[in-house]
Parts: structure tokens; C-alpha cells; sequence
């Protein structure tokens, strides 16, 4: 029983059996970061730094191939058979990105269901319809040509491949860089706070409203933009992504078009009602 | 391979560092089950030392052993620490266990997810026994925006546990969805598997509401912004408190059914074996689950009654409220026809199973009194609620946690633990229980208000509510001291326990039942070699 | 448009299928991007006697129309088994729940 036990631990430490710290680390990061963001800030740059240690080596851990458990075995094909296991669990996961952002989202069109002062578009609104337009055309175009750079690389056409992926970084950065040339605008010269202030108190509501929707949608952009940094990075190095292996390429696009989708929604209530 | 001899705990380590280099880095899943349930129980320990100081408070009238202030302190963690970091938690360490046993997985499908959501647990249990703060387990606003800093860190550490729930889901679904073996369909599938993908189906779409809640509490607490602030800061358009409740409940209402599903999962497996005969109406324990899953959704307005929200809204809710009997009905009358003309075996785990069934059935019951919104306005913020829900969620969830537990120690462990002091924890736990519960059914029908720290104004009107309170409190104490056969039962025969090598719950008799554990359900098993130490996953 | 259909009620779709069918990548783009452009027009039918009620109502078709036509065709789930749809869309119900719930005043 003892030496079964015994070799059971050798199997673990193994190659067959791979662990990895990297989970207690990005967990411990987490902790460390929320810790700081309530208490001493600068505690929460640790947190950060831990993060992104713990991040790091965990994606060193899969370019290094390391493969953890064993999904080899041969499965009941199910309702599913057509959809990979990564691609489901990103659905999934978007699923609950749908329930955030619609809770964030209900809970704005119930604070302007009953306040008594709501700003008009095009009449009293400190907001810019034609600069956000511009914007709202980058993120359809962004997912454009992400569209395109998954074709290309189908298709192996690895020259569209990489320049639409870079095109949909860019545009995905420019989306970023209005949205805080937008912020500035509207903080430091139109007094739109997420808080109430002196200048223009009737807009807290407002301005909480909107910085906490398009903040939430911005901090998930950064997010993709981040990814499909990645992305680009792993598209110029050779035989990475083939036509027969480019998942990771699908995946990214999934939860780029669906933050593509929670602006749709956005645009129109945030901006044009 | 042998019954047990598949067990996750090895007898040495060889030496700390590899007891460090095992724990820390393992992605397995059976060792993240452990991991999940060895912290859930030490937070079960912590809970219940705060319900026992409460209790003890509330023996006496007036601030007897812990002011008023920290009394408001000592409820609001227990709440916390229980639902948040001993039940939801210990569930899903048993369902990380054996949800890939009993669907012929060779672990789960993300591995380090797994060990990631497990990893969130300890700081984000850390930050809120650090915070304590004095808020309800519910939170409220605009109590949680004035309070002091310590509601940071309950929101901080609410925050991490909703992200490790979250992550955690889309592991177990993927899981349940892609990797069940040959053969391992939902016509054939383990009931417990299935409150488990039910459970964490909820768990996905319910758990990112309450998180956008609480971060937007965060936010009026530290950026100072209106989402549910109603004080002049906000100035001439007010945030509204009610927003925050609707969002808690559609959150905390199906946190109820992740709560109590798969302890329902668990005495789904139990009962067939221990009654020797195959379960009665799969299909209908099955789809009940799927259908308190769906409903569980719908109710959560139940909470809100007396909030003064439009009738119009509140009757659809309390029918939905009472409609979510049936499913839960069904269930209560497939197990009892499961027993019934059965051989009943009545080791532990079938005592508290038996346990389950009773008290769950008199905590459902009295759910449905308080469904109704004229009974709620009575009810409201009572101890019959208080009673209401201890009965679901200890005399339910945790009775049933108790059967599963004493179930697969064997499996588990790879030994047997002691029948006589499971049966003296089963004894204890259950007189405990009644005591301190059922008599809180009366302090509430005499009005006595959940969550206060003194009752002694009350006392002129009800002289009762003493003795009452001294019954309760003498009960919680024989509940708490109940637990320490079971975790004297635990930690002892995980050492010394006989050696398990074949099922111990095997019928041996004239016509032998197997465990569904036993029976290959896959005409193909996944080769043994996939579990490291031995075993064929539960083939 | 026709063989599409036919080839996705033939249900699992061999991936090399899927390859060959077009997918109107680029018309979608052209779509998303007229409707957009009449959506930034919507505020100012306000001038032309258009209520409010009627300008939300335009917005919440087009919002939901671009919304499908990105979930269909660039998140190809025009493309997937048809279960894969009702991941998204089931939830949805519940979503609606409770926003109405939320939006609803006392």
C-alpha cells in the first residue's frame, strides 16, 4: 500500500504528471492586488507585479508544451462533438460575461428610469456623438479584419494572416487611446465625474452611469488588446500558427467580437437615448 | 485494482519539501478535491465558533459575553464564512473529486484552472476574516457604504471567491460536457453529476451579477459614486438601495439550490446503494434537478416583499416561489420510494441521509409558509426565517455534505472510518440541530427579530423568550460539540482506519446490489494507468 | 445561402465543410457599419416630431440586428451545431428577467 502510495508521489513529480505553482502564484497575486487596492495602494503594484510573474510563467509553462492532465482518452461524442473543448469553455465563459455586463447595464437603465435629470443627446449631453462614432466604426472594423486574419490563416495565406491581425491590434489600440483622449476630455473640461461635483452636480448620476459601462467595456478591450498582442507576437514566429492549428486565433476572435457586441449595445443607450 | 487503493493521500511524504512541492503545484484533481474540502471543514470550524459565542450571548438577556458591536460582527462573518467558504466550497471539493470518477474522465478539463480556483480560497478567506465586517452576510445598502474599511475586505474577498466560482464553472461544465467516456451519457449519467452541472450552470450566470454588485459598492465606497447611494453626496439625483437587493438576491437566491443541489446529488448515490435497490425514477430526479435549477432563478424577489415593490411584481415571484415545491417534491418521494421495500443498511452515512430527508422536508415546508406574501410580512426578519434557513441549509445541505462524506472516506482515504463515533456524531448532530432550530420557529412566531444582540426589551411582553433562548443556546452547544466525533472520526482512521480493499458498501447477500461505483456504466474504462497510484476510475 | 442551410441541418458539419462554405465576411462589415450610421442619425429625428419612445424602439431593433449578425457570422455560429447557439441565447432569457425586474419603479 505504502510503496504504491510511494511511486504514486514519483508519478506526480514526473514527466508523465505535470504540476505547476503558477495557480497558487496568480491566486496569492490576486489576494496581494485587492489587498492593496483597499488598503495601501502602492501594495496593489505588487500585486500586480505577482500577477503578471505568475501569468508570465504560466504561459512559459505552455510554449514550453507542458500538458497537464490527460483529455487523450477517447470520449462520449455528446451534444457537443463538434465543438472543442477550449472553444466551449470560452462560450461558456462569455456566457458569463453576458450576466456582468447585463447587470451593470440593467442596473444603469434603472438609475435613469428614476432620475429625475437625464441628459439628451445632441441638446444638453457633454458627450460626443461623431468622435464615439468614429470609434464605434474602429471596433466594427477591428472585428473585420479579425474575421479576415482567421480566413487567412485557414486558408494558410500567413501574409493576411499577420496584417490582419495586426490591423485589428491597432484598431483595437486606437479604440483604447480615443476612449482616454475621451475620458480626459470629459473629466478635466466638461466636469463629467463619476462622482458628484460642485461644477455640474446634476450629472452624478450621469457620470457614474457612464464611466462605470464604458470603463468596464474599456478594461475588456484592453484586455483583447492585450491578447491580441500576444497574438501577433506568436503570428511572426514560424510554424506557430498553421492551418491546422490556430485555435488560440478563434478563441481571441470569440471574445474580441462578443466585446464588439457588448458596445453595439452600448453606443445606443450610453451615447443616443 | 482494489476498492480505495486509488485514494489521492499517501501515507509519507518523504520529506516537507515534497509535502510542499505535492500540495503546492499539484494539479490533480482528487488532490484539489481534498485540498477544497480539508480548508472548507477548517472554516467550518471557525463558522460554528462564532455561532457558538453568539449563541452563548444570546442565553442571557442583555450584552452578556460580547458587546453589541461585535456581536453585529460575529453573525455577519458566520454567514459569510458558512455559505461562502465552507458550504459552496466543500461541494465543489467533493464535486472535483468525483465528478471526473463517475463520468471516466482522467481528471478535469482545465487542470490548472482548477488549481487556480482552489489557490483563491485561503486569501480570499483570509481577507474576510480580516475585514469581519459588521454587514450581514446580505450586505445591505446604504449600511455597506457607510460602514467602516472593514466592508472592503469583505467585498474584496467576496470578489475573489465569485472569480474562483466563475472559473471554476466553466471547468466543470466543459468537464461534464466533453470528457464523460464511452458510454457515459445524461440517459445513464450519475444523478450527483447531474446537480452538478446544474449547480454549476447557476453558478455561472448567477455569480458575475453579485460581483458587478458588489463592485459597484466598492465603487460608491471608494470613488464615491451614486449607483445605490442615497446621502447628499449624490446630490439631486439619488442611487437607489432597492437595485442593490434586486441584484444580491439574483445572485443569493440560486446560491441557495449551489448550496443545496449537490448535497441532493449526494443522497441521490447513497440511497440506492445503502437501500440495496436501484434508484426509483431516475428520469424524474434528473429533470427535477434541472427544473429547481431553471425555477431557482425566477424567485428571487421572495427576499424583497416587504420593500414595498408593486404587487403586480410581487405575485409572479410568489408563485414561482411556491411552484419550486413540486420539483423539490418529486425528489423527496423518488428517494422515499427508492427505500421503500428496500434492505436498508443503516451504517452513517444512510443515518444522515434519513437525516436529510426529515429535516429538509420540515425546512421546505416552512419555505413555502414564508412564500406567501402575507405570511412574510409577518415573518419578515424573524428567527422563523432564521430557523427557515438553517433547516435547508444545515439540516439539508450539511447533513447531506455529512452522508456523502462518511459515503467515500473509504474511497477517499483508503480506509474505513469508526461506525460507533459516526453514529454518536449522527446522534449528537441531529438532537442538536431540532434543539437549537426548531425552538427558533417559536422565537420567531413570538417576534422576536433575527440579528439582534439583546432581546432583553422584549422580555416584559414575552417572559418565553428566555427560556427559549437557553433551550437554543443548550442545543447549539450539544450541535457544536456534536462535530468533534466527526473530525476526532476523520483525522483518526485517516491514519489508523482499517485498509479498505474491496467496497464496503457491496452487497454481499443472496442477490447482491452493486454500487453504481462498481458496475462499469462504460463498456469501454479508461485504461488504468491514467490514475496515478492505482484505480480505474470508479469502473 | 441555400446550400448553407442544407449543409447545417446535415447535421455535423465536417470540418473541411465548413472551409469551403463562403462566408459573406465582407457584406456583414458593410451592414454593421450602414446601420451604425443611420444609428448616429437617430437622436436628431427628435427635430422631425419622431418621440423618444420611437427612437429607443429603432435603436433596440438595429442594436439587436448588428448584435446577431456578429454572433452569426463572425462568431460563426451560423456556422457551429446548432446547440452551440443556445449557450448564448438561453440565458438570455433570464437576462431579460432581470433587467426588467431592475428597470421596473417600485
Amino acid at each position: 500500500m505504502a510503496d504504491e502510495h510511494a511511486s504514486s508521489l514519483d508519478g506526480h513529480a514526473g514527466a508523465e504528471h505535470h504540476g505547476s505553482v503558477w495557480p497558487f502564484v496568480i491566486a496569492l497575486a490576486g489576494g496581494v492586488g485587492f489587498a492593496g487596492v483597499i488598503t495601501y495602494f502602492p501594495l496593489a503594484f505588487v500585486g500586480l507585479g505577482l500577477l503578471a510573474f505568475g501569468v508570465g510563467g504560466w504561459l512559459w509553462q505552455d510554449a514550453r508544451g507542458v500538458r497537464f492532465g490527460d483529455v487523450t482518452h477517447s470520449t462520449e461524442p455528446g451534444m457537443f462533438r463538434d465543438v472543442s473543448i477550449r472553444k466551449l469553455g470560452m462560450w461558456l465563459f462569455i456566457v458569463s460575461e453576458i450576466f456582468f455586463f447585463s447587470a451593470i447595464i440593467g442596473n444603469s437603465l434603472a438609475l435613469r428610469a428614476r432620475a429625475e435629470y437625464w441628459p439628451s443627446p445632441g441638446v444638453d449631453s457633454p458627450l460626443n456623438i461623431p468622435l464615439t462614432a468614429v470609434n464605434t466604426f474602429m471596433l466594427i472594423a477591428s472585428s473585420f479584419t479579425m474575421v479576415q486574419a482567421l480566413k487567412g490563416i485557414e486558408r494558410g495565406n500567413l501574409r493576411n494572416f499577420r496584417l490582419a491581425l495586426l490591423a485589428t491590434l491597432i484598431l483595437g489600440a486606437t479604440f483604447v487611446s480615443i476612449q482616454v483622449y475621451e475620458y480626459n476630455k470629459l473629466f478635466f473640461f466638461e466636469h463629467l465625474t463619476p462622482w458628484k461635483n460642485s461644477v455640474a452636480p446634476q450629472l452624478a448620476t450621469f457620470g457614474t452611469t457612464f464611466y462605470m459601462q464604458t470603463g468596464f467595456h474599456g478594461a475588456h478591450v484592453t484586455g483583447g488588446v492585450i491578447g491580441l498582442a500576444y497574438l501577433n507576437y506568436k503570428a511572426w514566429k514560424k510554424d506557430w500558427f498553421t492551418p491546422k492549428n490556430h485555435e488560440a486565433v478563434e478563441l481571441v476572435g470569440l471574445y474580441w467580437h462578443f466585446v464588439d457586441i457588448v458596445w453595439i449595445f452600448l453606443f445606443p443607450i450610453v451615447y443616443l437615448i | 485494482m482494489a476498492y480505495g487503493s486509488e485514494s489521492a493521500m499517501p501515507q509519507e511524504y518523504g520529506s516537507v519539501r515534497a509535502f510542499l512541492k505535492r500540495w503546492l503545484t499539484t494539479t490533480n484533481h482528487k488532490e484539489i478535491g481534498i485540498l477544497y474540502i480539508v480548508t472548507s471543514f477548517s472554516f467550518f470550524v471557525a463558522g460554528g465558533v462564532m455561532a457558538l459565542l453568539m449563541r452563548t450571548n444570546l442565553a442571557f438577556p442583555g450584552a452578556s459575553i460580547v458587546d453589541n458591536a461585535t456581536y453585529n460582527r460575529l453573525f455577519s462573518t458566520h454567514g459569510t464564512v458558512m455559505i461562502f467558504l465552507f458550504i459552496i466550497p466543500v461541494l465543489t471539493g467533493f464535486s472535483n473529486y468525483f465528478v471526473p470518477l463517475l463520468i471516466g474522465a482522467k481528471d478535469m478539463a482545465y487542470p490548472r484552472i482548477n488549481a487556480l480556483g482552489y489557490w483563491m480560497i485561503p486569501p480570499a478567506g483570509t481577507l474576510i476574516l480580516i475585514g469581519n465586517a459588521p454587514v450581514g452576510w446580505t450586505g445591505y445598502v446604504p449600511l455597506s457604504i457607510q460602514e467602516g474599511a472593514s466592508v472592503n475586505f469583505w467585498i474584496a474577498g467576496l470578489l475573489i471567491i465569485g472569480t474562483s466560482s466563475i472559473i471554476g464553472s466553466v471547468n466543470f461544465l466543459v468537464t461534464i460536457f466533453k470528457l464523460r467516456a464511452p458510454g457515459v451519457t445524461f440517459k445513464n449519467l450519475s444523478l450527483f453529476v447531474w446537480s452538478v452541472l446544474t449547480t454549476q450552470f447557476m453558478v455561472l450566470m448567477a455569480t458575475p451579477v453579485l460581483a458587478a454588485a458588489l463592485t459597484m459598492v466598492l465603487a460608491d465606497r471608494l470613488l464615491h459614486t451614486c449607483f445605490f447611494s442615497t446621502f447628499a453626496s449624490c446630490g439631486g439625483s439619488i442611487g437607489d438601495p432597492i437595485l442593490y437587493q434586486h441584484l444580491f438576491w439574483f445572485y443569493s437566491h440560486p446560491a441557495v439550490y449551489i448550496m443545496i443541489l449537490p448535497s441532493m446529488g449526494m443522497i441521490s448515490e447513497v440511497i440506492p446503494v445503502m437501500s440495496r435497490k436501484p434508484i426509483f425514477g431516475y428520469k424524474a430526479i434528473a429533470y427535477s434537478t434541472v427544473a429547481i435549477g431553471l425555477l431557482g432563478f425566477t424567485v428571487w424577489v421572495h427576499h424583497m416583499f416587504t420593500t414595498g415593490i408593486d404587487i403586480t411584481v410581487r405575485i409572479p415571484f410568489m408563485i414561482a416561489t411556491v411552484t419550486i415545491a413540486v420539483p423539490s417534491g418529486v425528489k423527496v418521494f423518488n428517494w422515499l420510494a427508492t427505500m421503500w421495500g428496500g434492505k436498508i443498511l443503516l451504517k452513517t452515512p444512510m443515518l444522515f441521509t434519513i437525516g436529510f430527508l426529515s429535516m429538509f422536508v420540515i425546512g421546505g415546508i416552512s419555505g413555502v409558509f414564508q412564500a406567501s406574501i402575507p405570511v412574510d410580512y409577518q415573518l419578515q426578519d424573524t428567527y422563523f426565517v432564521v430557523a427557515h434557513l438553517h433547516y435547508v441549509l444545515f439540516g439539508g445541505s450539511v447533513l447531506g455534505l455529512f452522508a456523502g462524506t462518511y459515503f467515500w472516506y473509504p474511497r477517499i482515504t483508503g480506509r474505513m472510518y469508526d461506525e460507533g463515533w459516526g453514529k454518536l456524531h449522527f446522534a449528537l448532530t441531529l438532537v442538536g440541530l431540532n434543539m437549537v432550530f426548531f425552538t427558533m420557529h417559536f422565537l420567531g412566531l413570538m417576534g422576536m427579530p433575527r440579528r439582534y444582540a439583546d432581546y432583553s426589551v422584549l422580555l416584559p411582553f414575552q417572559p418565553l423568550l428566555l427560556p427559549l433562548n437557553q433551550l437554543a443556546t443548550l442545543g447549539a452547544f450539544i450541535l457544536a460539540f456534536g462535530q468533534l466525533p466527526f473530525f476526532y472520526n476523520m483525522i483518526k482512521s485517516r491514519w489508523v482506519g482499517p485498509v479498505v480493499t474491496e467496497d464496503p458498501w457491496a452487497d454481499r447477500g443472496p442477490e447482491p446490489w452493486r454500487s453504481p461505483l462498481e458496475e462499469p456504466t462504460a463498456p469501454e474504462a479508461p485504461p488504468a494507468e491514467a490514475f496515478p497510484g492505482g484505480g480505474n476510475g470508479g469502473r | 445561402m441555400e446550400s448553407q442551410t442544407e449543409l447545417k441541418e446535415g447535421g455535423g458539419l465536417a470540418k473541411a465543410a465548413i472551409e469551403t462554405v463562403k462566408k459573406p465576411y465582407f457584406a456583414v462589415f458593410v451592414m454593421l457599419g450602414v446601420v451604425t450610421l443611420f444609428e448616429i442619425n437617430v437622436p436628431g429625428l427628435g427635430a422631425y416630431g419622431i418621440p423618444k419612445i420611437v427612437q429607443i424602439t429603432m435603436l433596440i431593433a438595429t442594436s439587436v440586428a448588428k448584435a446577431t449578425l456578429v454572433a452569426l457570422y463572425y462568431m460563426h455560429l451560423k456556422y457551429e451545431p446548432l446547440v452551440l447557439r443556445y449557450v448564448p441565447l438561453v440565458p438570455l432569457g433570464l437576462v431579460a428577467i432581470l433587467i426588467l425586474a431592475l428597470v421596473v419603479r417600485k
